[in-house]
């Protein structure tokens, strides 16, 4: 305790330092440099990477317009830099500083595949709909395994327990893209109960995107297999997860001191229990949101769901190579938003987080 | 249990009524059995316990680890384990309107409004007996709703007078969370919130445990201070006996889950009558203000619980086992002023040293 002022006056000595210092400590402010960071750092590799690739994705294209367009060179060359939004004749960081000053401004080049259209456009049109069908999806995943989890660990070793403990291992084993497949054979084409032709796409044809309800239940209709497929998918996961988690909270020392004091038992299930089994999911949370583009590449093709999923299979079957790093960039950006809100989420949930204790 | 217990506390039947309470006495423990299901068989983790504790005292109850103690007391509040359940014996506890309550056929709300309203808990302090998510403040008020004490601002303002009672700042604590406190601090925290709801008896379950010598001084004091001022009943659970000397008016002493001596505390530490306590007392540095004796370990370790040897528990341990201890297990023995021991040889038990070097050899 006497110590504590001399130190204060200390720091007080280097006086920038210290704020740097209680900048650094402010916990958002910290989660947000990091992530600013993360970004930079992948941007930087996916313009390495891409021009590491052998044969360039510039110099294939230039080839290719010289070679098959009889482009002279210097016209295939400008036509590159304006696809690409780089000049390849330039040293490569020159090119890279290029790069940064293009994606500062959002400008991530022009699409191959459809010429003049700028791959920001592209991605802002697709990304929506793939971010309310994972997210949803997600969302129902995680709320029915919380549920489902605390159920199996209260009733652990009744009949019950054991058939969803099969139905989450079967639901967890099943691949995503064949959940999807196998949903389409059956009930789309076998038993003609899901008129799978008219689900196809965002929204039907003619439908505006406007806040109605009609546009809601449109989108819903379009969405639903997606939805409903990342949800079963991702349910078996959770809700095993949840099983663990619940039983080894249940065997916590508060808990049984709660239950010395008489507490009610909903109230013990709900905020003694659930609220710290819960704790642990959410890390996994924050990995699994990651997969959102990844798992919607393999699910939106089947259902032909136009979502950034099923731009990102188009622009890899026809190397429309500043697309896909537009996408990949995008993916980078998502996951790390995400992953911050999660975080942030977290720190309100865990006291632990928001405000470290004395290490005694 | 029983199923169907009426809201209202029922009085003692007409045949229980031969074994009365007597009026000073908060809590009877008759030939009480704890038995936990193994994969090798049932084990009797308490074994016959039979214990009374009046009003206003302080029962010590010693042991090593694994001696049942800890599933004694949570038998009371009737906190075990799935795996673990009481196989016989009763145990009656007077509540505050002189009503007496059987503990093991309490059921739904009855058996909440007992727990801490009536009988309230201290655990070990190096369980982590405070949610981590909640404040301290929040398990003060979840307590006092769950009793139907809605007053907030009331039950806030009773947790500060009692966390000042137990020498803590009561609006700073208030508003922390358990990590934001060092480990005495939440023993103290623990302590404050079992006198919550005014409790007939509090347990408190190796409450120094896992601190550090200094913090066990201060929790020994507060909780000795707060007794002068409250005047509670309690029994705490020890392996300590320095702390069984300072607190209690009585000593039980608890072998592979059985009572084998019960006494006031002068009796048991200077005249101790069955040879696990004298090896307990011989096992650490003088209590009172003896002169330095050397220290002994008592020979061998205790019995496996799920293959106890016959006759007395202890025989294979003890220095004065004869062919009838192997033989014949002892009952109680008066062997003074409400002192019992369970011991064939406790006209001879003396502390003299000699006796156990010889065991040891």
């Amino acid at each position: 305790m006497v110590a504590i002022p001399q130190e204060r006056s200390a720091l007080a000595r280097f006086n920038g330092r210290d704020v740097l210092g209680r900048l650094w400590s402010h916990f958002l402010l910290r989660r947000i440099a990091k992530a600013l960071f993360t970004v930079f750092f992948v941007s930087t590799l996916i313009f390495f990477l891409v021009r590491l690739l052998p044969g360039s994705p510039v110099e294939v294209l230039i080839a290719q317009l010289t070679g098959e367009y009889g482009y002279s060179y210097e016209m295939a060359a400008n036509q590159a830099r304006s696809l690409f939004a780089i000049d390849p004749n330039q040293p490569l960081f020159l090119q890279y500083i290029d790069y940064l000053r293009n994606l500062m401004r959002g400008d991530l080049g022009q699409s191959l595949l459809s010429p003049g259209v700028p791959v920001t456009a592209i991605i802002l049109k697709y990304l929506p709909w793939t971010l309310f069908s994972v997210g949803l999806g997600l969302l129902l995943a995680f709320a029915g395994g919380v549920v489902l989890g605390m159920v199996m660990a209260y009733r652990r070793n009744s009949a019950l327990d054991h058939l969803l403990s099969i139905a989450a291992s079967l639901f967890y084993s099943v691949p995503s893209y064949l959940f999807g497949i196998m949903v389409i054979v059956f009930f789309g084409i076998r038993m003609g109960l899901l008129p799978i032709a008219d689900m196809r796409g965002t929204l039907s044809s003619g439908q505006q995107v406007e806040l109605s309800v009609a546009f809601i239940k449109d989108a819903l209709f379009h969405a639903a297999l997606p939805i409903v497929t990342y949800a079963l998918t991702g349910l078996g996961a959770w809700m095993l997860l949840m099983k663990s988690s619940t039983i080894a909270a249940l065997e916590e020392d508060f808990v049984t001191a709660a239950r010395a004091r008489g507490l009610p038992e909903r109230r013990i299930a709900i905020l003694y229990v659930g609220r710290n089994a819960i704790l642990p999911l959410f890390t996994q949370l924050t990995i699994s949101i990651g997969f959102i583009v990844g798992g919607s590449f393999l699910v939106e093709p089947i259902f032909q769901y136009q979502g950034i999923g099923y731009t990102l299979f188009k622009a890899i079957q026809s190397r429309d190579y500043p697309l896909l790093q537009g996408i990949f960039l995008m993916i980078t950006i998502s996951v790390v938003v995400t992953n911050l809100i999660a975080d942030l989420l977290y720190s309100r949930l865990d006291p632990r987080i928001r405000r470290p204790g004395r290490s005694d | 249990m029983i199923g169907n217990v009426p809201s209202d506390f029922r009085l003692p039947t007409s045949d229980s009524v031969i074994g009365r309470l007597a009026d000073d006495v908060v809590l009877s423990i008759e030939d009480l059995w704890v038995e936990y299901q193994t994969p090798a068989g049932p084990m009797q983790a308490v074994r016959g316990a039979t214990l009374e504790i009046r009003r206003g005292e302080a029962v010590a109850l010693i042991g090593e680890s694994g001696s049942g103690k800890t599933t004694l007391g949570l038998a009371l509040l009737r906190l075990l384990t799935r795996t673990a359940r009481v196989s016989r014996g009763r145990a009656r506890f007077r509540i505050g309107d002189g009503r007496t309550l059987e503990l093991f056929s309490l059921g739904g709300s009855d058996l909440r409004r007992f727990r801490w309203q009536e009988c309230a808990m201290v655990f070990q302090a190096a369980l982590n007996s405070l949610n981590p998510v909640l404040k301290v403040r929040d398990h003060f008020i979840e307590t006092a709703r769950a009793h139907g004490r809605k007053d907030d601002r009331q039950t806030s303002e009773r947790a500060r007078e009692l966390l000042r009672m137990v020498q803590l700042d009561g609006e700073r604590v208030l508003s922390s969370y358990p990590h934001e406190l060092s480990g005495g601090m939440r023993q103290r925290v623990s302590i404050a919130l079992s006198l919550l709801l005014e409790p007939q008896l509090i347990i408190l379950d190796e409450p120094t445990t896992a601190l550090d010598i200094l913090t066990q001084r201060a929790i020994i004091d507060v909780i000795r201070s707060l007794r002068q001022r409250l005047n509670f009943t309690m029994m705490f659970i020890s392996h300590d006996l320095s702390l069984a000397a300072e607190l209690a008016d009585r000593v039980a002493t608890m072998y592979a889950g059985e009572l084998v001596e019960v006494g006031k505390v002068r009796d048991v530490f200077y005249t101790p009558k069955h040879p696990y306590t004298v090896g307990l007392l011989n096992a650490v540095p003088p209590i009172a203000g003896e002169e330095f004796t050397p220290l002994t370990a008592i020979p061998g370790s205790p019995p496996d619980l799920l293959a106890m040897p016959s006759g007395c528990s202890f025989h294979p341990r003890c220095p004065y086992a004869t062919e009838l201890c192997v033989r014949q297990a002892p009952p109680l023995f008066a062997v003074g002023n409400g002192h019992q021991a369970a011991c064939f040889h406790w006209e001879r038990v003396t502390r003299r040293l000699d006796v156990w070097e010889g065991a040891v050899r």
